[in-house]
C-alpha cells in the first residue's frame, strides 16, 4: 500500500516538475521572441529615429559653433548606440549603468532642447548595484522627452529617482507634461517592457503610468534579487 | 525669393539658415521659434517662401498654414515623422529630412522658385488675392495649396467652410465671410448666403423658381442663386 503512494507521489512530482521546466523554457523562448522582434524591428527602434536624427542636425549644427561641444555630443552618441545594440543581448544591467547612458542621453536632447529640458537624478546608493532589464528606464526617459517636454512649448524638467524598499527595486520617471495617447511604437514599446518584465519577474514586478496633476509619473518596481527560477 | 524660418530648435535653425546663405537667389529675412512668431512674421514681412518644421511643440506646421489667409511656398522639414512624411508622399508636397542636403536644398528651392507667382507691386493692406496665390487645405492626411482660380465653389458648413477644386472637398477651418472678403470680385461671386462660385467655372444657367437661376459648375457641381444675388449678377454682367 504505501508503495503505491510512493510511486503516486514520485510521478505526481514528476508530472510537476516537467511541467515547470516547460513553462520555463517556454519563458526563455518568448524573451528570445521579443528580442529577436525588437531586433527585426531596426536596431534603431530602441534608439528612435526621431532622436537620432534631430540628434545628427543638432551636431551638424555645432560643428562650425562650438566644435568642442559637437566632438562631446558624438562620442556620447556613439556611446548610446553601441549600448543600445547590447541591450538586445544583455537581458539586465545594472542600475547604475543603466543610468549612466540616461544621463547621456539627456545630456544629447540637452544640446537640441537648451534651456527647454532641466533634469535631475536622485538616486539612492544602495540601489546602484541592483539589476534591472537593459533600456527600461531608458524607454521611460525617452517617452518622458517625446510625449512630455517636447510638446510644451515653454519645455520642462524630467526626473528620475529611485530607491530599495524590503526588496523591491523602485525606480520612477516624472515628466512635465500630460499622458498622450498614442498608438503606435510608444504603446508597443510599453506593452514590450511589461511582457519582459512579466518572463524576468512574474508578478513581483510593474510598471504602472499616471498623471499627477501637471506631470506624468512613470513607477517601475521589481525585485531586488534575481527572480528565482528565471533564466540567468 | 524671401524665406522664413520657422523652427523651435535654435541650432536647426541655423543649419538652415548656413546651407540658405550658401544657395543663390534665396534671403533669410527671419526666423520664428513658433506658430505665434512665425504669424506676426508672415504678417509683417510677407515672405515668399517658408522653411517649415512639422513637429514644433503646441502647433504643427499644417496648423499654422491653415491659419493664413494665403501660403506663400512652403518647404516642410523634418527629422523623422512617419504621419507627416506619409502627408507629404501622399500629397505631394516639398519636404526636407533633416539633417539637410544641401543639393536636396537646391532643388526644392528651385522648384519653389519656379512655382512663385509673379512678384508685383508692393501690397496695399490685405489686396484680394491674385491668380497664382495659393491657400492651404488639408483632409486628414491630404494637404493641398490650391490656387485661388481654382476653385470652383466654396460653401459654408458651420464656422467653417467647404472648398471644392479638383474632385475634392475638403474643409478648411476659416469661415465663409473671412475667405469671400478675400477673394477677388472679378472671379468669385457669392450665389447665395451659403455659396460662393468661381464665375470662370460656371457651365450653365437655368432659370429657377422664384426669379433664381440653377447654376451648373464644372465638376457637376450645382448651386441655387438666389433672387437678389441673380439681379446683381445681371447688373455686373452687364458692366
Amino acid at each position: 500500500m504505501v508503495w503505491c503512494v510512493f510511486i503516486w507521489n514520485v510521478a505526481y512530482f514528476a508530472v510537476h516538475y516537467f511541467e515547470r521546466w516547460r513553462q520555463a523554457e517556454l519563458d526563455k523562448l518568448q524573451l528570445a521572441v521579443i528580442a529577436a522582434e525588437a531586433k527585426l524591428n531596426g536596431l534603431m527602434s530602441q534608439l528612435n529615429p526621431h532622436f537620432l536624427f534631430n540628434c545628427l542636425n543638432s551636431v551638424r549644427g555645432l560643428i562650425v559653433e562650438d566644435p568642442a561641444k559637437a566632438q562631446a555630443a558624438i562620442t556620447s552618441l556613439s556611446e548610446l548606440m553601441r549600448y543600445s545594440m547590447q541591450a538586445s543581448r544583455i537581458a539586465t544591467v545594472p542600475l547604475e549603468a543603466e543610468l549612466e547612458m540616461v544621463q547621456t542621453y539627456l545630456s544629447l536632447e540637452a544640446v537640441r532642447l537648451d534651456e527647454r529640458l532641466t533634469s535631475e537624478l536622485d538616486i539612492a546608493e544602495d540601489s546602484r548595484p541592483v539589476p534591472i532589464p537593459t533600456m527600461l528606464v531608458q524607454l521611460l526617459v525617452e517617452n518622458a522627452v517625446k510625449h512630455g517636454i517636447e510638446h510644451l512649448p515653454a519645455g520642462g524638467s524630467i526626473r528620475v529617482s529611485s530607491w530599495l524598499d524590503v526588496g523591491t527595486l523602485h525606480v520612477r520617471v516624472t515628466n512635465s507634461g500630460q499622458i498622450v495617447s498614442r498608438a503606435g511604437s510608444t504603446r508597443l514599446g510599453l506593452v514590450n517592457a511589461r511582457e519582459r518584465l512579466r518572463l524576468l519577474y512574474g508578478t513581483r514586478a510593474s510598471l504602472a503610468l499616471r498623471e499627477d496633476g501637471r506631470s506624468v509619473v512613470a513607477d517601475l518596481s521589481l525585485p531586488a534579487a534575481p527572480a528565482a527560477g528565471a533564466s540567468p | 525669393m524671401r524665406a522664413l524660418i520657422i523652427d523651435d530648435e535654435r541650432l536647426a535653425r541655423s543649419e538652415i539658415r548656413r546651407l540658405l546663405e550658401a544657395t543663390p537667389d534665396v534671403e533669410v529675412i527671419g526666423e520664428a521659434r513658433n506658430a505665434d512668431e512665425a504669424l506676426e512674421q508672415i504678417d509683417r514681412l510677407r515672405p515668399d517662401l517658408l522653411f517649415l518644421d512639422v513637429q514644433m511643440p503646441g502647433c504643427d506646421g499644417f496648423e499654422l498654414l491653415e491659419r493664413l489667409d494665403t501660403a506663400p511656398g512652403v518647404i516642410f522639414t523634418t527629422a523623422f515623422d512617419q504621419y507627416a512624411l506619409r502627408a507629404f508622399e501622399v500629397s505631394a508636397l516639398d519636404y526636407l529630412v533633416k539633417p539637410i542636403s544641401p543639393a536636396r536644398l537646391a532643388a526644392a528651392v528651385a522648384k519653389a522658385t519656379a512655382r512663385a507667382p509673379a512678384p508685383t507691386a508692393p501690397e496695399s493692406i490685405d489686396p484680394p488675392l491674385r491668380r497664382g496665390q495659393r491657400i492651404f487645405v488639408r483632409d486628414g492626411e491630404h494637404c493641398w495649396f490650391v490656387a485661388i482660380e481654382d476653385i470652383v465653389l466654396i460653401e459654408s458648413e458651420g464656422n467653417y467652410a467647404r472648398l471644392y477644386f479638383s474632385g475634392h472637398r475638403p474643409v478648411t477651418p476659416r469661415s465663409l465671410n473671412a475667405i469671400g472678403d478675400r477673394l477677388d470680385p472679378a472671379l468669385f461671386f457669392r450665389a447665395n448666403r451659403r455659396q460662393i462660385i468661381n464665375l470662370e467655372r460656371i457651365e450653365s444657367l437655368a432659370p429657377w423658381p422664384n426669379d433664381g437661376y440653377l447654376v451648373k459648375l464644372a465638376g457637376g457641381l450645382e448651386v441655387e442663386m438666389s433672387r437678389r444675388q441673380a439681379r446683381l449678377f445681371h447688373t455686373r454682367a452687364r458692366l
